[in-house]
């Protein structure tokens, strides 16, 4: 499974790996649509084995970042290789995510 | 010519033995099945002349196996009977019998079938030897063929160049050359300096040892020799060993084991492991393991000729050398950024099934080997695809993406709308123009779509603010393309972009 999933109290920690496009866009979702909308949640999305990601997927991280409560959200991308946080800080995401 | 006569009754054998001496031939008799069978075998008659009623073992059984034991030969069995009978002799020729003659004999119609049978029998076997004959040939072929190419691998495999490494000591006697074995013995290593570890593939290659420390580890042989199984029973599985530097990999062909003196004694594997053992205490250079293995080995066989070929090689897994040496060759092809281009056009049904972003990359690679930034030009290309198939083709708006359920809309109408399709292109032309460091190269998408107001193209703008691009799904494949090139332009339909990439050497 390229993406996976666990919650942990109020934590949901979403791993993706290989390629992070509109073809997984039906198993991103479902990694996050059944955790409660709004800011209580805090979500940890682990993409050190993420190997691509296209603007569909940009597109994915902004619809998690509105069910987790827009800009009161806790969004945390981790540990992304240096091509992936290019698109990122490229695309500005350092201002919408906590990217560590 | 010799005639085999079975029959119970002696004056029968007789007076048809006499018969048939007259006329030449040369006669030996049984008198049961059995005792046919027997000098059948001994004797190899040409043609044979059967009773039926015996005791022992009938004429209908002593045919039968008779047949089976002719083999490939032709051998004429005749009945001989005072039956009339039909079906008695319809059994005649189902058992294998290839005629019959009804006592009392007509003595001129007995020489005639034998005669008769001869010739068939002589036109059998002549066609039979010259069917074998073409066999051998076709065989013999064949191997030349399989030996051919055994010998270009061979060669190939051991083209110089790799092995003339100051780490690598290799011996390579004259029957090392190819000795016409179409099956290969093999151990493949790889040290692999970056994670300390040795990996290896043995095919039967008998001795194979890693020297570490004072510890000797075998590099055991866990395969079949190459040119066995096919390719469905082969196995790539690697084994692994951790390595430290200095180790040393020592490898040697059955050759040096089965080694013969001129007593008809072999050096084998406790000579060659004593060898290995004594170097493991002392603390010798590299040298001095080969030249001992190689000099013991001369010194057993004490020039008596060779019959195997001896190959030994000794490996030193000098990390600092390696990693030195991978450098070199990684520099030795030199990517000169060159004037060159290409166009590829795929249509409704090729895009159903192809992503042509991979096999433009590729192409990229064997062009300008990787000195064109990989993971840049991939977002670039998959964006600017992605436009011309969405928009383009399937004629899909990016306003759906602006609310959530829109944006998964967006992709499940997509999925459709691509099944669907029966019509439409997509070009993809790019131009490498060298520049001083690398080159400006030109990307251009051209779709048969109806294309798009271009004046209503928004002028694409950073998020300035979380709130400006909260709401705001889609424009960022523009973006981004807008990011990484240095100029990007629409025709006047819109339905073909062109964008121009400078690259620079990574190195």
């Amino acid at each position: 499974m390229p993406i996976t999933s666990s919650s942990n109290g109020n934590t949901v920690d979403i791993v993706i790996s290989g390629r992070f496009d509109f073809s997984v866009h039906k198993e991103f979702r479902d990694s996050y649509s059944d955790t409660q909308s709004g800011s209580a949640t805090e979500f940890i999305i682990d993409m050190s084995q993420t190997e691509y990601v296209d603007s569909s997927a940009l597109g994915m991280l902004l619809l998690l970042r509105e069910h987790a409560g827009s800009d009161k959200a806790n969004v945390t991308i981790k540990d992304c290789q240096s091509d992936v946080k290019d698109i990122m800080i490229v695309s500005n995401f350092d201002k919408l995510f906590t990217i560590s | 010519m010799k005639i085999l006569i079975v029959d119970d009754d002696a004056t029968n054998r007789l007076v048809l033995g006499a018969y048939l001496k007259q006329d030449g031939f040369e006669i030996i008799s049984a008198n049961d099945g059995q005792a046919a069978i027997d000098l059948f075998q001994d004797e190899q008659p040409d043609l044979i002349l059967m009773d039926i009623m015996m005791p022992v073992l009938d004429g209908y059984e002593a045919t039968k196996k008779i047949k089976v034991l002719s083999g490939e030969r032709f051998i004429p069995i005749i009945f001989l009977t005072s039956m009339t009978d039909e079906k008695a002799l319809s059994q005649c020729v189902e058992v294998g019998g290839d005629d019959f003659l009804t006592k009392p004999y007509n003595r001129t119609i007995l020489t005639a079938k034998i005669n008769a049978l001869e010739r068939v029998s002589d036109l059998y076997n002549t066609n039979q030897r010259q069917k074998q004959e073409q066999e051998l040939i076709t065989r013999r072929e064949l191997e030349a063929q399989e030996q051919e190419v055994a010998r270009k691998v061979f060669d190939s495999i051991l083209s110089p160049g790799s092995l003339s490494s100051d780490n690598i000591q290799l011996h390579l006697s004259p029957m090392s050359l190819f000795n016409g074995d179409v099956v290969l013995a093999a151990c493949l290593v790889e040290i692999d300096t970056s994670n300390n570890v040795l990996k290896y593939w043995n095919g039967a290659i008998p001795a194979a040892y890693l020297m570490q420390g004072d510890a000797l580890i075998e590099l055991k042989s866990t395969n079949l020799p190459l040119g066995i199984l096919g390719d469905a029973g082969f196995s790539n599985k690697l084994d692994l060993i951790e390595i430290r530097d200095k180790d040393k990999i020592v490898l040697s062909t059955d050759g040096i084991l089965e080694a013969e003196n001129s007593n008809g004694g072999m050096f084998g594997s406790e000579r060659f492991l004593k060898c290995l053992n004594s170097e493991l205490t002392l603390d010798v250079t590299r040298s001095a393991l080969f030249d001992h293995i190689l000099q013991s080995m001369n010194e057993f066989v004490d020039g008596y000729e060779q019959t195997d070929d001896v190959t030994l090689a000794v490996i030193n897994c000098d990390i600092d050398y390696i990693n030195q040496l991978a450098t070199e060759r990684g520099q030795s092809k030199k990517f000169i950024p060159s004037h060159w281009s290409f166009e590829l056009c795929f249509y409704y049904d090729a895009l159903k099934s192809i992503d042509p972003i991979p096999l433009i990359n590729q192409t990229l690679v064997e062009i300008q080997g990787y000195q064109i930034q990989q993971d840049k030009l991939s977002t670039i290309l998959t964006e600017l695809f992605c436009n011309s198939l969405d928009h383009g083709l399937l004629g899909l708006d990016s306003k759906m993406k602006s609310t959530p359920e829109g944006f998964m809309q967006f992709y499940s109408d997509k999925e459709l709308l691509l099944k669907s399709m029966d019509e439409g292109f997509i070009k993809i032309a790019v131009k490498n123009i060298p520049t001083k460091n690398g080159g400006d190269l030109t990307i251009v998408f051209e779709d048969s779509g109806k294309g798009f107001d271009t004046s209503k193209l928004e002028k694409p703008k950073m998020p300035v603010s979380a709130e400006d691009n909260a709401m705001n799904f889609s424009g960022r494949g523009l973006l981004l393309i807008k990011s990484y090139c240095q100029s990007i332009s629409y025709n006047e339909k819109g339905n073909r972009v062109e964008c121009v990439y400078s690259w620079s050497n990574s190195d």
